[in-house]
């Protein structure tokens, strides 16, 4: 019955944004529900070839589905450009979160084909794990069998209810009062003209701070909604610019999208095993596709290749790395990570070199102008609370004063704090829509 | 213990939503915003169409938006939050070290083609008019705040020169068309209150000024504030700038100047086909919008008669709102003064100058607005 309520609710949900492509993700849900009885039913009666072609079957399908509404146009532009043809382009309208719930339900017939999981018999609790509403339009990528067990059975206490509701508060005001703030900053630097290379660079940290406040925010939404629900989702997110390394970047960054791939990817692929040549190649696929899966267009092939290329070079360094100072190698994988927002930001790919250049040093624009120090002077207190932010002090420092102070007091200022960023995030979401129209009175 | 903490934040959270909910819900809704000066979205018709085209719920969520309880003090809950996070901004304001307001007007909005495209217009235009009529074409680009008061502004702003701007307009008209250089006269004046604190007018006095400034241009023979008589009209004026970020600040006081010998006046409002004898309408001084005290604000065409001996026979003001506070101080050089609003007024202008064989034509406006 719960399960009926959530899967209907989360309809409703995704039909408020997408009234029409509602139907693919129910089509979606039965075709994945079949094919996993099938798979199952085959595997009981020893059939594993069988079994094997329903899987594949429901790979091509889910690979079809999201590759016709998200990469068809890129291809056709492919294709015309190499054949000098024309076909015209299908200019459809991505459905919201398909390659996030396309890879759930792959993860679950590929799970029951493991015999890593049994294949669920009620397609309204299956409909409800496809659809659960607070990670279906922007992550974490749960997998079904992560969450299986709670879809039979699941207790939300008062426990749950509260730490839930805490972490959406946080994840709605990291969304709009952080992301969308320094969001203001990169659209205005993004429509420059000629930038200045500090320019370019504040556009950039400030694209890569929204990303991650935006992503995470979402993440901390999902996470906590699923609390009230008695649902335990995985993080998605742990600190991702403290790391050291770009290896230890992807373990820390989207983390449900990096462990789905090296599950039902790099490792079906070979993983490490296999010789050096192999691995290499794994990764670079790998890294292609996690591209690719980003968005359609050349820039997220580059923006995965640059990844690649630094994986490889810390593969082959391996603990040789350590050498380097701490400090030094924080540098080295922060500067890797923006630098790929630069690629990341734009999908045109003649903008993205212009971009670089510009971050560079290599088109002579100017280090800095006067307007630059405005900027500086409206964001340099956002900046701060963004990069302080992004470290786990806070969090240090939270655990430090509770339990330091009285478990009253500590109590008090906590929830005074959690409702003053309620209301001052109501306030931001009233305000982006309040445009006085004064021109009649001029 | 610990389970009756978290009842207690559960409840409140709980309460702020469903509280909100509730009110929002049972509230009338609006249908014009005085503050925001514009129609608000209203309650979206649901049809089949709307609703799976998407638009239902996009007009939903800014009919949400828009008539949200108690809008105004949540705005100006985000302005004091943007001004705690040091920001210099908000809404297209800068927030001054006085705690007025000044409007912002960046650079980057100003496009020189389009520019240049306008101030040819004006060029032709005013040739041509310079042509029909037997006195003067007279332009008066008044700049806002933020160009005299160019100190008060946030440091480093990316704020357009307003007075190269007029220099601009300066150099590409011919030398037949007097350009009224008001900003000089203004920049002498610029300790004295020419601007409105909450608004982004200037004031009766800057518009003296401006009127100084006319004289002596034309040759006319100069006033001094002594002649005059300075009445506050009202003490709680909360202009545009104030709307933009609702938050608290020392209202405005708006003063009439009026000469020491009072001058009948008839004014007629022609599309509205109505007439009045004062220039001010003191009815606005009760609404938000108090700088409509002036000449009722916006018109298409005003005609004013004015008695008295030894003046010029008329003039014709193409005009935005800028003028409607300086107009007044007019009445003692000229008997015949016709007022046209370029923006609502749809017929030729050159036309109307050769049919009411006007004298002298001047062009006000401010130069933010003008482009």
């Amino acid at each position: 019955m719960k399960n009926f309520i959530l899967f209907i609710g989360s309809l409703i949900f995704y039909a408020w944004g997408e009234p029409i492509y509602v139907t693919l993700m129910l089509f979606s849900t039965v075709s994945d529900f079949l094919h996993g009885k099938k798979i199952e039913h085959n595997l009981l009666l020893g059939k594993k070839r069988n079994a094997r072609i329903w899987l594949i079957s429901s790979i091509t399908i889910n690979i079809l589905v999201l590759g016709f509404f998200k990469y068809s146009d890129f291809l056709i532009t492919i294709i015309n450009n190499s054949t000098n043809s024309t076909i015209p382009l299908l200019n459809l309208a991505l459905p919201i979160g398909i390659s996030f719930y396309t890879f759930q339900t792959m993860s679950y017939t590929i799970d029951v084909y493991k015999k890593e999981v049994k294949a669920q018999n009620k397609i309204i609790d299956f409909g409800m794990f496809v659809t659960m509403f607070p990670q279906l339009i922007a992550g974490p990528i749960v997998k079904y069998k992560t969450i299986a067990p709670q879809i039979e059975e699941r207790n939300s206490n008062i426990d749950h209810i509260c730490d839930g509701m805490k972490r959406f508060l946080i994840g709605l005001s990291k969304k709009v009062l952080l992301a969308n703030q320094i969001g203001l900053l990169w659209e205005e630097i993004q429509v420059l003209s000629n930038p200045s290379v500090l320019s370019s660079w504040m556009g950039v940290i400030a694209f890569g701070l929204q990303l991650y406040f935006d992503f995470s925010g979402y993440s901390d939404m999902a996470i906590g909604l699923g609390h009230i629900f008695g649902f335990t989702i995985p993080e998605n997110f742990n600190y991702p610019y403290m790391a050291k390394s770009v290896t230890e970047f992807w373990r820390k960054w989207h983390i449900s999208l990096s462990s789905w791939f090296k599950e039902y990817l790099y490792i079906p692929l070979g993983g490490n095993k296999g010789g050096a040549i192999k691995q290499y190649r794994n990764i670079v696929i790998v890294w292609l596709i996690t591209g690719l899966w980003h968005g359609a267009s050349w820039n997220f092939i580059l923006w995965g290749m640059w990844f690649a290329i630094f994986l490889f070079i810390e593969k082959w360094l391996g603990e040789r790395i350590e050498i380097i100072p701490r400090f030094l190698r924080h540098l080295y994988t922060l500067f890797v990570v923006f630098t790929s927002w630069a690629i990341f930001s734009i999908t045109e790919l003649s903008q993205v070199i212009e971009v670089l250049k510009n971050m560079f040093l290599c088109n002579g624009a100017l280090l800095y102008n006067t307007e630059d120090f405005y900027r500086i002077s409206n964001y340099w207190f956002l900046f701060l609370l963004l990069i302080i932010g992004s470290t786990n002090y806070p969090k240090k420092l939270v655990v430090f004063f509770e339990k330091k102070i009285p478990s009253i007091v500590y109590c008090g200022i906590e929830y005074v704090i959690f409702i003053a960023m309620l209301l001052i995030t109501i306030a931001y979401i009233i305000g982006s829509s309040y445009n006085p129209f004064l021109y009649f009175i001029f | 213990m610990r389970k009756q903490k978290q009842l207690i934040f559960i409840i409140l959270i709980s309460t702020i939503f469903v509280g909100i909910m509730i009110f929002d819900f049972l509230k009338t809704d609006q249908y014009f915003s005085e503050t925001e000066n514009k129609i608000l979205e209203q309650r979206p018709e649901i049809t089949l169409d709307t609703l799976f085209d998407g638009s239902f719920t996009r007009s939903y969520e800014t009919y949400i938006a828009e008539q949200f309880i108690k809008r105004e003090e949540w705005i100006t809950l985000k302005t004091i939050t943007e001004k705690l996070l040091q920001k210099k901004e908000s809404n297209g304001v800068y927030f001054i070290a006085d705690g007025s307001f000044i409007e912002k007007n960046k650079k980057d909005d100003f496009d020189e083609k389009k520019m240049e495209l306008k101030i040819n217009a004006l060029v032709k235009e005013t040739k041509e008019l310079s042509e029909i009529i037997s006195g003067k074409v007279s332009l008066m680009f008044v700049p806002g705040a933020a160009g005299i008061w160019k100190e008060k502004i946030p440091l480093f702003s990316d704020e357009v020169d307003q007075i190269e701007i007029i220099e601009k307009i300066e150099a590409y008209i011919s030398d037949s068309i007097h350009m009224i250089r008001v900003d000089k006269i203004l920049e002498q004046h610029k300790e004295e209150e020419i601007y409105y604190k909450t608004d982004h007018h200037w004031t009766t006095l800057g518009a003296f000024y401006g009127y100084q400034s006319y004289l002596e241009t034309q040759g006319l023979n100069k006033v001094s504030l002594e002649e005059y008589q300075i009445t506050l009209v009202s003490t709680d004026f909360l202009g545009t700038l104030h709307s933009k970020v609702n938050i608290p600040v020392t209202a405005d006081e708006i003063v009439k100047i009026e000469p020491n010998e009072k001058e009948n006046v008839s004014i007629e409002y022609v599309y509205e086909n109505r007439l009045s004898d004062s220039f001010y309408e003191e009815s606005h001084l009760a609404t938000k919008d108090q700088y409509s005290y002036f000449l009722d604000g916006n018109h298409p065409l005003i005609k004013i008669t004015t008695v008295g001996e030894g003046k010029k026979d008329s003039i014709l003001i193409i005009k935005n709102s800028y003028a409607n506070c300086l107009i007044p101080f007019l009445s003692k050089n000229y008997k015949n003064i016709h007022v046209i609003d370029p923006r609502y007024y749809r017929s030729n202008i050159s036309e109307y100058a050769k049919m009411e064989q006007i004298e002298d034509v001047l062009y006000l406006f401010d130069v933010i607005n003008y482009f």
